[in-house]
């Protein structure tokens, strides 16, 4: 599967993002989704896996071997090439979108 | 000890409600995540920590397994007959002012569930099949 044409949905992107400061398991990946979130979405452990499940299928994620010393248990996930081109083209997607938003602002603002 | 044992009991349960593949492949990393969570939850903000994640658990399944199972035949199906025999019934006390009281009433009144059953027997026969519903299943 390629990179997406409609934006990504609230908790593939924070996933994504979490993701982004590199290797993570499922509970680190949650904590911090959440930290970057700051309140304004709610990721618990079934959207968590769900969309998982689907960032593999996509071959946007995948799954690695932990760091060393760490607790055998648990499953790590890091980005793909392909994940973080994703990543890339919906950060400059959001990116413009906020530019233009705010130039629209502006010239209402001047045209008062 | 014991609100944490309980409370991952119930999401074990509520667990089953998940689509089995997602249970196949992460049911374990989702049951030792939801522990973990709320230990946490609980050590840094206490009961209002744990609260949080229990109404997250609430969310979660309304919105992921339960709508799952609103799209499936076997409920959609005896649903709409049941209220469609309620409707009927309705008109039909409004049409020929029927009292609500009598023996007759009891005809009436059990003709919904039967009709539901069948619902359920006609889209068990017909294979358990999602029916396409109005709800965005995220």
């Amino acid at each position: 599967m390629g990179e997406p044409n409609t934006p990504l949905a609230p908790a593939a992107f924070l996933i994504l993002f979490a993701l982004a400061g590199g290797e993570k398991h499922g509970y680190a990946i949650m904590r911090e989704a959440r930290k970057l979130a700051d309140g304004s979405f709610a990721i618990g452990p079934a959207t968590l896996y769900t969309t998982i499940q689907r960032l593999l299928e996509s071959e946007w994620i995948e799954e690695v071997a932990g760091p060393k010393g760490s607790d055998s248990r648990r499953r790590y996930y890091g980005l793909t090439r392909l994940g973080d081109s994703v990543l890339d083209t919906e950060l400059r997607r959001m990116e413009t979108l906020v530019r233009k938003s705010k130039a629209l602002r502006m010239r209402r603002a001047e045209g008062l | 000890m014991r609100f944490a044992a309980v409370s991952s009991r119930i999401y074990a349960g509520l667990l089953q409600f998940y689509p089995p593949e997602l249970l196949r492949d992460f049911g374990q990393d989702m049951a030792e995540t939801f522990a973990e969570d709320l230990a946490e939850a609980r050590r840094d903000d206490g009961w209002r920590g744990a609260c949080r994640v229990l109404a997250c658990m609430v969310r979660e399944f309304v919105c992921l397994a339960l709508r799952r199972h609103l799209a499936s035949r076997i409920v959609v199906v005896p649903g709409l007959l049941f209220m469609g025999g309620a409707l009927l019934f309705a008109m039909e006390m409004l049409h020929f002012h029927i009292p609500v009281y009598g023996t007759g009433i009891v005809w009436y009144v059990a003709s919904w569930p039967s009709m539901a059953a069948m619902g359920a027997l006609a889209a068990m026969v017909a294979g358990d099949r999602s029916v396409p519903v109005p709800l965005r299943i995220e």
